[in-house]
């Protein structure tokens, strides 16, 4: 269980967060939505302790992010997937995803290696293993950034625009992966710009604009009937006119 | 009569010797000032209060200063004022380190902070402290970076390290100008002791390009034919 309370932060003179809280169960995915800069990534990097916070305060499990001997406990519990994927160039993508279980979680070698294989192969990318991220396609090192990310055993996932920097191809092939794994129940917090994903996989979706949060309410109280004129033209913007019959 | 003006087999000793000791002050100096510069460099990164400000002051100092100047300071300056009496080995070596140290610093800082922030975050997301993340992921990176700047500074101090000739380390320099008072051939004694340099230098610069092609490798496979896309 994540509790989010009454965070803020500023970058400079810019206040990201405005007084943010939030609950996540476990079990529970959440899709984190907005227009862009109103707060949303700086969200989940602070649970992960990558943003400091200025006030208020995040426990995860219990523990919070302002006690820095926590951050190691909270970190390998919530493991993160980037919009920029973020793997490290000179390892090997086996290396890349077994680098954190072996240093952080002491696992030995081989079954973290054992485990690194198994996730690969329920990417679809067992036969990659010994590939470098410069030779793998965008797609498929976001897969590789999300074995990275389960090869921690997270109790949460933390997913920051993860197929923003990718074509539609490729976005379908990662959100297949997320798909099945929100089906799983594995815990997600996922911020993105995929309506149409959001509705599909999330129990429940967070509407944050210019650093507060708008709307927290069930996925389809938020798609289905919301009155607030902010998140209606957010959406009308976003799934473009999509017609009321396309839902399911 | 006493002018013996051709070189025996005992010169040839004689500057081999010299060899030797040149390249024990290069590889101790350049050692030393390596280990230094990756202290400052990281006290630097992480901005360590009045130790970076220190840091800094130090290199800008050593980097803006003939390192002959430095030399004199050292063995004729720091003697005079805290009495303690240095051998122009141990001041050649010490003067070298701490200019060397100076250069490195900038480099190794440099190199560190040119690996993406992207980097550090996903090594620090997944729990990996400061140094598993420079172990690991930071300093394996920034070493691809930091060679051909490196190269040239060796090949650089290998040669200024012909100055602690000056207060009378007896290395490769120093014979030569011995012998060249001696035999009163310049145009035979220094182009052997260029010779003598050149040998050190040239698998030094040879070495760097081989292993900066060798850790480039799986960054530069990128795109080759069959291991593209499926």
């Amino acid at each position: 269980m994540i509790e989010v309370d009454r965070i803020g932060k500023s970058f400079g003179s810019v206040e990201v967060l405005k007084d943010v809280s939030a609950t996540f169960a476990d079990g529970e995915v959440v899709a984190v939505i907005g227009p862009s800069g109103g707060g949303k990534s700086t969200l989940i990097r602070c649970i992960n302790g990558l943003e400091r916070l200025d006030r208020g305060d995040i426990r995860v499990d219990g523990r919070s992010v302002r006690n820095h001997a926590a951050l190691k406990a909270i970190r390998s519990s919530c493991a993160m997937v980037f919009q920029q994927f973020n793997l490290y160039p000179h390892m090997t993508v086996l290396a890349n995803i077994s680098l954190a279980p072996t240093v952080v979680l002491k696992k030995p070698r081989a079954a973290a290696e054992a485990k690194a294989r198994e996730l690969l192969d329920m990417v679809g990318l067992g036969d990659r293993a010994g590939a470098y991220p410069a030779q793998l396609s965008g797609g498929q090192q976001q897969r590789v950034g999300i074995c990275r990310a389960l090869a921690m055993e997270p109790r949460h996932l933390l997913l920051d625009e993860v197929t923003s920097a990718l074509d539609p191809e490729m976005t379908a092939e990662v959100l297949t992966v997320i798909e099945r794994l929100a089906k799983a129940g594995t815990t997600m917090i996922l911020v993105n710009h995929e309506m149409e994903f959001a509705r599909r996989v999330a129990d429940r979706a967070i509407f944050m604009e210019a650093g507060r949060v708008v709307a927290d309410q069930p996925i389809r109280q938020f798609f289905g009937n919301t009155q607030d004129p902010r998140i209606q033209r957010f959406l009308t913007k976003m799934t473009h006119q999509r017609s009321e019959a396309d839902r399911p | 009569m006493y002018q013996n003006t051709s070189l025996n087999w005992n010169d040839a000793l004689l500057l081999l010797d010299g060899l030797g000791t040149t390249l024990f002050i290069f590889v101790v100096s350049f050692a030393a000032g390596s280990a230094i510069g990756f202290v400052l460099a990281i006290i630097r990164e992480r901005r360590v209060p009045v130790l970076a400000q220190l840091a800094a002051a130090y290199v800008e100092l050593f980097r803006n200063s003939p390192l002959l100047v430095q030399l004199f300071l050292l063995f004729f300056g720091v003697p005079s004022i805290l009495g303690i009496h240095l051998t122009p080995l141990a001041a050649g070596l010490i003067t070298l380190a701490i200019n060397t140290g100076a250069f490195m610093t900038v480099i190794i800082q440099a190199a560190i902070e040119e690996v993406p922030r992207g980097q550090w975050e996903a090594a620090r997301a997944f729990g990996l402290g400061y140094l598993a993340t420079m172990r690991h992921v930071i300093l394996p990176q920034a070493v691809r970076t930091m060679i051909p700047p490196t190269v040239s500074l060796a090949v650089g101090q290998l040669q200024v390290s012909s100055l602690v000739s000056i207060v009378g380390v007896v290395e490769l320099t120093k014979i030569g100008t011995n012998l060249n008072l001696r035999t009163l051939a310049p145009f035979k004694i220094w182009p052997i002791v260029a010779l003598g340099y050149f040998i050190v230098s040239k698998p030094l610069s040879m070495l760097a390009d081989w292993s900066e092609a060798r850790l480039k490798g799986p960054a530069e496979r990128r795109g080759i034919g069959t291991d593209r896309l499926t």
